[in-house]
């Protein structure tokens, strides 16, 4: 299989592409609004609403536990 | 050294070899070597992720640094989880879906050639010095407390690193890690139970830790705000955001781990891993240097942990002055302990009157300790020339030679080896992937067989790891290189965080306007740690702010001027 097949990328020696122009294999075009067929980031990501709440939860009794820690074994 | 611990170190370093080497049949092909085949299960990623970041610097300083200074490092990381979710939902679907090999090379397809070659440029540069610096720093340490030679120590780190990860390409760097990241945790959870069990008879952990707490050494929130100060909710909230979504979103030595992952949810599951799991990690090592605290409160320490320089001076002109300030420390140090029993005792009693009164005594006594240690460690500076020197390296493996039992301390020895290898093999991987991907196939040959690309990014590999090894053993002889190389990089995190999201987030970015903001976020960035005492977590916010303005104000402008017949 060769390097990178597929995605290597365009360079001085591809010719003249103008802004926007995209070519087979990009996945974001130079300007995605003047090309609406340019891939937007996460198009095809799987929902991650679960998994956020659960990280930013477990952060916070994580955050509060060292909060109580501080206080109970820093304190006067 | 015990016969037993020299036997665990050397079966250590030969296993690590042969399990790396022997992974060599999986790299076959360009994609194996440096992407796994996108084969990887997502814990082995994630342990591999944590196990780059603990290296043998954070088991020697932090552990130091949390005996000297206490947990406020910990902030530092607050901002981790935040960063991987973000990072999860935007860059990581982006590059694995992209198939590319370097984060680099997306910039290319977005902008030009030039950004690309710049921003992979600036990280080969960074990248390949602190590389050294990842090295020379434990070998300082491991080289006195071992008794070693400078070099065979850099060696002894360097080679069997770069030898299983040139044969053995990122598979070998994964799994190694794996195991690796197994025998550091091991390490440092014995230490703390030896730090445990070594307490004096009669006072519990929790006495313990209160004492510690008295000194300030448990805070983990700092809510200053002080763009001056390194380590603060703020800084660690903000700041150190922007420094986690420039490393893990645009660092290749960390892009490249979740481009190994078989599918986009498994690469976002092993960045989860660090979401949960850094900040307990982190404290667990900053645990350890708080137990070392506690354990030379009530055992007798030496006033320096370096021997080296503490034979030298003994032994040198200044030998007077040294000795009488170890007669002050002694002194010092028993009073400091009395002081320590009688806040445990008056806790005991729980009369609030003289619980106060006790701590005010206890902390007098701390900052009298504290004193003539700095002055015992200026006296090293003057004396030897060392102007870097700091102690606290020294503490963790001062404790773990003299005060663990054979065979235990073979075990951490290799654990810090474990840590140090962990994080340099990651590094030459992506070191190898970026010069080979940006620059070789890119610029010097774009048609070659498989086989040829495979060949000379082993060759690359070997390279990276004969360059960082140079690097680690001229590093310490100039001394303060390693200072700059530190501030060297941090230079560049925010300011390629920047083109990163002029690329995806601002339609209207152009190539000009990311060229050009790139180099003015990194002139920024380094006028403003030339000219103000701003703490360097903040260089990154500036980077990121400075190039995203000047690239979205050319972009703008540039478009105008197109656009007007």
């Amino acid at each position: 299989m060769r390097a990178g097949g597929g995605g290597r990328a365009a360079g001085p020696g591809d010719g003249h592409r103008e802004a926007g122009e995209a070519r087979a294999g990009d996945l974001v075009a130079r300007d995605p609004r003047e090309n609406p067929a340019a891939t937007p980031p996460t198009a095809d990501a799987a929902p991650m609403t679960a998994t956020c709440v659960k990280v930013l939860l477990i952060e916070a009794a994580t955050l509060a536990a060292l909060w109580i820690f501080q206080v109970v074994f820093g304190g006067p | 050294m015990h016969l037993i611990d020299w036997a665990i170190i050397v079966v250590y370093l030969v296993w690590i070899v042969w399990d790396g080497v022997r992974l060599t049949k999986n790299s076959h092909e360009i994609e194996g070597y440096f992407l796994a085949s996108r084969s990887l299960p997502w814990w082995a990623i994630g342990l591999s992720v944590m196990a780059t970041q603990l290296s043998a610097i954070t088991m020697i300083g932090t552990t130091g640094q949390a005996y000297d200074d206490g947990m406020r490092f910990l902030q530092f990381y607050y901002a981790l989880p935040v960063a991987m979710i973000v990072l999860s939902v935007t860059l990581v679907p982006f590059f694995h879906r992209a198939k590319v090999y370097t984060a680099y090379e997306y910039l290319e397809r977005r902008f030009d050639a030039k950004t690309r070659s710049l921003t992979s440029f600036l990280f080969l540069l960074s990248r390949g010095m602190s590389c050294g610096v990842i090295i020379s720093a434990p070998a300082v340490v491991l080289s006195i407390v071992l008794g070693w030679n400078f070099t065979f120590t850099v060696l002894a780190i360097g080679a069997p690193t770069a030898v299983y990860t040139m044969f053995g390409g990122v598979q070998a760097v994964a799994w190694t890690d794996v195991k690796q990241m197994v025998l550091i945790v091991f390490g440092l959870v014995a230490a703390v139970v030896a730090l445990v069990v070594g307490l004096p008879d009669g006072i519990g952990v929790g006495e313990a830790l209160r004492v510690a707490g008295a000194t300030g050494r448990l805070q983990t929130f700092d809510f200053r705000f002080d763009v001056t100060e390194q380590y603060t909710f703020w800084s660690g909230t903000i700041a150190a955001f922007v420094l986690f979504m420039s490393y893990f979103g645009t660092d290749q030595s960390q892009v490249q781990r979740y481009l190994t992952a078989r599918s986009i949810d498994e690469a976002r599951t092993s960045l989860m891993m660090s979401a949960y799991w850094k900040i307990p990690l982190q404290a667990l090592v900053l645990l350890v240097g708080v137990f070392l605290f506690l354990y030379y409160l009530f055992t007798p320490p030496p006033m320096l942990f370096n021997p080296v320089h503490e034979a030298r001076l003994r032994s040198g002109p200044r030998a007077a002055e040294y000795r009488a300030l170890e007669a002050r420390f002694a002194s010092a140090h028993e009073a400091r302990r009395q002081a320590a029993q009688a806040l445990i005792e008056a806790r005991r009693e729980g009369d609030g009157g003289s619980v106060a009164a006790a701590r005010e005594a206890f902390r007098a006594r701390e900052a009298e300790v504290r004193a003539i240690r700095r002055e015992a460690a200026a006296l090293v500076r003057e004396a030897t020339g060392d102007r870097a020197f700091t102690d606290v390296n020294y503490v963790f493996p001062w404790f773990v030679m003299h005060e663990l039992p054979v065979g235990l301390i073979g075990l951490i020895i290799a654990a810090i080896f474990a840590a140090a290898m962990s994080s340099i093999s990651a590094e030459l991987a992506a070191l190898s992937t970026a010069t080979i991907i940006d620059f070789y196939r890119r610029h010097v040959r774009e048609q070659a067989s498989d086989r040829h690309y495979l060949l000379v990014s082993k060759v690359a590999t070997g390279f990276w790891g004969l360059f960082a090894c140079v690097v680690a053993v001229y590093a310490v002889e100039l001394g303060s290189l390693i200072e700059v190389v530190n501030r060297f990089g941090s230079l560049f995190y925010g300011s390629i965080l920047g083109v990163f999201v002029l690329a995806i987030a601002v339609p209207r970015a152009t190539p000009r306007g990311a060229f050009w903001g790139l180099l003015a976020g990194m002139i920024a960035v380094a006028l403003v740690a030339r000219t103000t005492r701003m703490a360097f977590l903040w260089h990154n916010v500036v980077g990121v702010t400075v190039v995203v303005g000047v690239g979205v104000l050319l972009s703008l402008t540039e478009r105008r001027r197109t656009a007007t017949p």
